[in-house]
């Protein structure tokens, strides 16, 4: 459930993204407000779904180590979310 | 993302997002592979890469395909971008499509 609403929260912020860069007047202002708010949400989320799934799945992330496309995904994940 | 949404980078917020997105989905890839579906009963009854991949035979026709789909993808998505680059207008009597 967490992790579906913290999709939900991701991609409706990518829309909004893609709703500013492609729009202006009213519809941008209103897209830049909801997308700002959003990814907010979304950097708040996603430690929240990380340590939630890292409980449930402590497999999941046992592997990690020893794959560099992983962490490689991470590091673009997290510069993604960053600038 | 978030910076660059509030100083109306617009074209490098949305590619942010874009990689967080692919970021995400080939971390989570990368770090549940071989597993594609997870038994929550049994982890050995696990569906794997190997176990639903095809034989020989099928898996280099499905790269056969890729190599003609996937130009062809590329180029209807250059060509749809190319179209309707720049700002989205509204045309003057309000309809918009």
């Amino acid at each position: 459930m967490l992790v579906a609403v913290f999709s939900l929260v991701a991609l409706t912020a990518h829309g909004a993204a893609f709703l500013t860069w492609k729009t202006d007047g009213v519809v941008h202002a209103r897209a830049q407000r909801a997308g700002t708010l959003l990814f907010v949400l979304v950097a708040a989320l996603w430690p929240v779904v990380t340590i939630a799934t890292r409980s449930v799945h402590p497999e999941f992330f046992s592997g990690f180590a020893s794959r560099p496309l992983a962490w490689l995904a991470a590091v673009v994940a997290v510069g993604g979310l960053g600038p | 993302m978030i910076v660059a949404i509030r100083r109306g980078r617009e074209l490098a917020s949305f590619l942010g997002s874009c990689a967080f997105l692919a970021g995400m989905l080939g971390a989570t890839a990368a770090g549940l592979f071989p597993v594609l579906l997870r038994s929550a009963h049994d982890p050995s009854r696990s569906l794997t890469a190997f176990a639903a991949s095809n034989d020989a035979f099928g898996l280099r026709a499905a790269l056969a395909w890729l190599a003609i789909g996937l130009p062809l993808a590329l180029g209807y998505f250059t060509i749809v971008f190319r179209m309707h680059r720049g700002k989205a207008v509204a045309a003057a009597d309000g309809e918009g499509y």
